[in-house]
């Protein structure tokens, strides 16, 4: 007798099925826009501003004896541009806020409060959540709401995966450096290709850190670029960057900076080409090479590295051999 | 308030639009509630059962409503006695036609403006489409003169399925109990979950439910519909009995068929008491609560 068939729906899309019915309960209302009066509005004194600008200091005037007085002054020109496209268009992205007693604080949107105030509005549209989310939900908020705007600075979107990376990391008891481009990703909805480039940023040198807050890079693309090429040449890269060069520019010169180089030794060195496959092989040739005080141990901080920042560090080192600067 | 009752699903053939007529019948003649049915669906099916539609001279295939009773050439000089749901997206005023069912009256397709608000491109789309069924249903006329909107939609996820989402207050998806069909179940369920995050509490979208239509007595269908109903979630959503493959559900749509309508078969007709099981549970829901 023929066996009786058999069906069933295939697991990832009863799996799915739940997923959405389940997350549409877990957030129903959550991205609801509501109008709420400015003055109910707060800062959250828990979190860090960006701002030194407040509430007060736009309705009533920055008073003279201010000591932050000409930061403040700086930071409200800095809001003309905002204010002005406000009274134009209103606020195109609404600011996210929590109830606290009778009161709303501020989750994502400063800025967008301040210059909304700027631009004489007494109401304001918000996102409104009816507790304080945790940090690691107000974090990844914070992302969500910045990502979709355009304005925002490439400093500011760094600092923005920054705590996320940090928060989770503490979370998952991890190194910051151990998280990877996938859970980032995961945690903020990006692609996997430009977390990693955020991730690469991250851990970009003090120098490269310092041009992004200066807005002297001020693209991911040149950003992660810059952190990939060899450590001699990101000085020179920056510089370039500052002065408008574009990836493809960036690229050529890489190149150039490459064949510039006297020594021809890295492209021949026995050490340089070998693959050291695992931190430990890494970790031993170091160890020797501080142990034999062939190199300064004011540059000895592998101990406190792992992952790509030791890979960074062994390049570093061998290239301070090949040039002969150890 | 008018509650505002869509059946949607992106997947065609599925019975979006018979579900929304036994709805709207029930409702009407026996619940006798007064009714308005809208026609989002650019083929005009649902249009063409209750008002006799031209053809659109423009475009062949397509289909346009008859003139308006109520048109007076004369009086009406900005109206061309013509009127679809489509008008709408056309900052246009709209106004139902009355059908052969007291308390039953319709807002009728309009295939090529249907097609065009369909495809407007992705900036115009929250503007000229997406809200505008939204500010259409909330107006005060029409509050007041229904107690129930139900409207059909087309088979896609496009701009007037979301418009048609996004003026809902209840939402209730047709599926056969087969691949596809559970597949398409999962893409509605994918709208209403966006919809709901954006709801306030007050006004949700509420899921009536999944509705198993088209069902037979074969493995497939039993042990599908059996797993949907045991899953985690999902189960709670489906609705316990099923509508089966009836040669009356195609019979009745046929012009000039008598009778006309399910509702208008015998009371112990098995298609009525089925439908009449169904359409009670459905518009409990619906109108009972919230």
């Amino acid at each position: 007798m023929a066996k009786r068939k058999s069906f069933s729906i295939n697991s990832s899309l009863s799996k799915s099925l739940e997923e959405t019915v389940q997350a549409a309960h877990d957030f129903s209302g959550q991205l609801f826009v509501e109008v709420i009066p400015v003055d109910r509005l707060e800062l959250d004194p828990e979190n860090p501003r960006d701002l030194h600008l407040s509430f007060q200091d736009i309705q009533e005037g920055i008073a003279a004896d201010d000591p932050l007085a000409d930061t403040k002054k700086s930071e409200l020109l800095n809001l003309q541009s905002l204010s002005k496209s406000i009274v134009a268009q209103g606020l195109i992205n609404p600011i996210v806020v929590y109830k606290y007693q009778d009161k709303y604080r501020l989750i994502a949107g400063e800025r967008r409060t301040l210059a909304s105030i700027l631009a004489g509005k007494n109401q304001i549209q918000a996102r409104i959540f009816e507790d304080k989310p945790s940090p690691l939900n107000r974090v990844v908020l914070q992302w969500m709401e910045n990502n979709e705007r355009e304005d925002l600075t490439l400093a500011e979107r760094v600092n923005n995966i920054r705590s996320i990376v940090k928060i989770y990391s503490n979370q998952h008891e991890a190194h910051a450096e151990r998280v990877t481009a996938a859970e980032l990703s995961d945690l903020t909805g990006m692609s996997v290709s430009q977390a990693a480039q955020y991730r690469l940023v991250l851990q970009g040198t003090e120098a490269l850190l310092l041009a992004i807050k200066e807005n002297k890079v001020s693209n991911l693309d040149k950003a992660a670029f810059i952190v990939k090429a060899s450590f001699q040449d990101q000085d020179a890269l920056i510089s370039l960057c500052s002065q408008g060069a574009s990836l493809r520019e960036l690229k050529a010169a890489s190149h150039k900076l490459f064949i510039q180089k006297p020594d021809k030794v890295l492209a021949t060195s026995k050490i340089f080409s070998a693959t050291v496959r695992g931190e430990k092989t890494m970790r031993i040739i170091l160890d020797a090479l501080y142990r034999e005080a062939i190199l300064p141990s004011t540059m000895q901080n592998h101990t406190t590295l792992d992952g790509n920042a030791l890979v960074r560090h062994f390049h570093e080192v061998l290239e301070r051999i090949e040039r002969g600067a150890a | 308030m008018a509650k505002i009752l869509v059946c949607a699903t992106n997947k065609g053939g599925e019975g979006k639009t018979t579900t929304s007529i036994n709805l709207a019948e029930y409702a009407s003649l026996i619940l006798k509630k007064r009714v308005l049915l809208i026609d989002l669906d650019p083929q005009a099916n649902l249009s063409g059962r209750y008002i006799a539609m031209d053809y659109d001279p423009a475009y062949k295939s397509g289909k346009i409503p008859p003139i308006h009773a109520d048109y007076d050439a004369e009086q009406d000089e900005q109206w061309d006695g013509r009127s679809s749901i489509a008008n709408i997206f056309y900052g246009e005023e709209a106004v139902p036609y009355p059908t052969s069912i007291e308390h039953l009256e319709l807002l009728p397709a309009h295939s090529q403006k249907l097609l065009e608000a369909e495809a407007v491109t992705k900036n115009e789309v929250l503007e000229k489409v997406h809200m505008q069924l939204k500010y259409f249903v909330e107006l005060p006329d029409l509050q007041k003169g229904y107690d129930l909107v139900i409207i059909d939609t087309p088979p896609s996820k496009g701009p007037l399925t979301i418009a048609a989402i996004k003026a809902a207050t209840h939402l209730i998806i047709p599926a056969q109990m087969e691949q596809f069909s559970i597949e398409g179940i999962y893409g509605m369920l994918q709208l209403w979950k966006q919809e709901s995050y954006k709801r306030s509490k007050a006004t949700p979208i509420t899921l009536v439910g999944i509705l198993p239509n088209k069902y037979r007595d074969i493995n497939l269908h039993r042990e599908f519909l059996e797993e949907l109903c045991m899953m985690p979630g999902i189960g709670s959503y489906v609705l316990p009995n099923p509508i089966k493959v009836r040669a009356v559900y195609s019979e009745i749509l046929v012009e000039g068929a008598r009778p006309k309508s399910i509702f208008e078969l015998k009371k112990s007709h098995i298609a009525r008491e089925e439908c009449e099981t169904i359409c009670r549970e459905i518009l409990n829901k619906v109108l009972d609560h919230g």
